[in-house]
């Protein structure tokens, strides 16, 4: 944030400072005293000023429309400042250029056309001869006066595109860390796109659809749904809201002890670590631990899971270990967990 | 769409309609419907589009159910009115 605020400070000075030569050196009418003071400076000065911000605040809204999911990120880059400095500046620039020729013309209006009219000329096309029929435009004869804009703003693009897919690409990799299953991964893009107010139904439900196409993809390896749907998060929610995300598990807040395990991984060590018969055992002792008026259907279905002959035994123990987490507690589940063999050291000399 | 299902069908989907993506055992063990009878409802719903099932194999139980956008967007439906 300090780097994008140092951004814009350093963009503003620039600005400033050329505009400042530029007022100081450029020629005035005749009927203008050249400025002795800071406010003599500032009345001659503030048209430029006026035709500088007009020209900033258009490649502003340019750069806002071109980049919407990440509108301050594109704006604060180094060529996103490049872009809008640059449309300021040469504003300023073309009004100095038109004031010598035009001395007597009237301010105002010549800030106006400047502000506006140049920022529109220099992005249009000038069609002179038109070809008849449909499709022959690159056939017409045209000016184009934007062109050279054209260029520089193909560059800016593809400069802050890739700026921002750096970005991106380090801010989707701590959620990726936090919640290395798909399974949360989906539900928190689920739960930021259901949470934006902004959205209408029609978004909301394209937005939906995406995140279900990819799930719904079978030939997308893990790591590819992994991905997609942390920047689903980030696009939806913000760079702020993922961080945010990234800090809500307190994973490197509390030392290593204190920290509660994912539910699923608790599943996947008691499938590890415990037989059918052992997870059996914990699953009616899970069923003791539970509201006395909760017992009786717990412990039916815990005797339909173990008399299941048409699931496999993979299917059931998993189940049996999901029970056991669900319905003990994880506290329960750790404590009937054999303790974790530390990793194997190399071998003694 | 017209979500025409039977009693156990509908407390899966609605559920998942709650909480999002959810394994097949922790569908079992939350709605208690036995596993076969679950793993089978599952296969039933995948097969009228109702729900997606995902392989998984990071997962304890290898697959991953998840609501497809249209079912989604019928249940969101129902909440809001």
């Amino acid at each position: 944030m300090a780097r994008r605020i140092l951004g814009v400070v350093v963009l503003l000075l620039l600005v400033g400072a050329l505009l400042t030569v530029l007022t100081l050196t450029a020629p005035l009418p005749a009927s203008v005293a050249r400025p002795q003071t800071f406010w003599n400076w500032l009345g001659v000065a503030t048209p430029y000023i006026v035709v500088a911000l007009l020209g900033m605040v258009v490649g502003l809204a340019e750069l806002g429309s071109t980049f919407p999911n990440y509108p301050l990120e594109a704006i604060t880059s180094g060529w996103g400042l490049g872009l809008i400095g640059l449309n300021g500046v040469v504003a300023a620039l073309v009004l100095a250029i038109v004031r010598y020729y035009a001395p007597e013309a009237d301010l105002f209006l010549l800030v106006l056309a400047v502000g506006v009219g140049f920022q529109a000329i220099i992005r249009t096309r000038f069609v002179l001869a038109k070809q008849f029929g449909e499709g022959g435009e690159e056939r017409d004869l045209s000016l184009n006066l934007g062109w050279l804009y054209e260029q520089f703003q193909g560059i800016c693009k593809t400069q802050i595109d890739l700026a921002l897919m750096r970005e991106r690409e380090s801010a989707i990799e701590p959620l990726i860390r936090s919640f290395p299953d798909e399974k949360t991964l989906y539900n928190l893009a689920l739960y930021t796109v259901m949470a934006r107010g902004t959205f209408s139904r029609e978004e909301e439900q394209a937005k939906i659809e995406e995140l279900n196409k990819t799930m719904a993809n079978p030939s997308l390896p893990p790591e590819v749904v992994q991905k997609a749907m942390a920047l689903a998060i980030l696009e939806t929610g913000g760079q702020g809201f993922a961080q945010m995300l990234c800090g809500l598990p307190p994973k490197e807040k509390l030392p290593p002890p204190a920290r509660l395990p994912e539910r699923d991984t608790l599943v996947a060590r008691l499938m590890q670590a415990l037989d059918k018969g052992k997870l059996v055992d914990l699953a009616y002792r899970a069923v003791e631990l539970s509201p006395a008026g909760d017992r009786e259907a717990l412990r039916k279905f815990v005797d339909d899971t173990v008399a299941d002959k048409r699931s496999t035994e993979q299917a059931i123990r998993a189940v049996l270990a999901r029970f056991v987490v669900e319905k003990g507690g994880i506290a329960f589940a750790q404590e009937n967990l054999p303790p974790e063999q530390p990793p194997a050291g190399p071998p003694a000399q | 769409m017209e979500l025409r299902l039977k009693p156990n069908e509908r407390r899966i989907i609605e559920l998942l309609g709650r909480s999002g993506a959810m394994t097949p055992s922790e569908i079992a063990v939350q709605t208690l419907i036995p596993p076969a009878e679950t793993f089978e409802m599952l296969e039933r719903l995948e097969r009228s589009g109702f729900i997606v099932l995902r392989d998984t194999p990071s997962n304890p139980d290898g697959k991953l159910v998840i609501l497809t956008s249209e079912v989604h967007e019928r249940i969101r439906q129902q909440v809001r009115i």
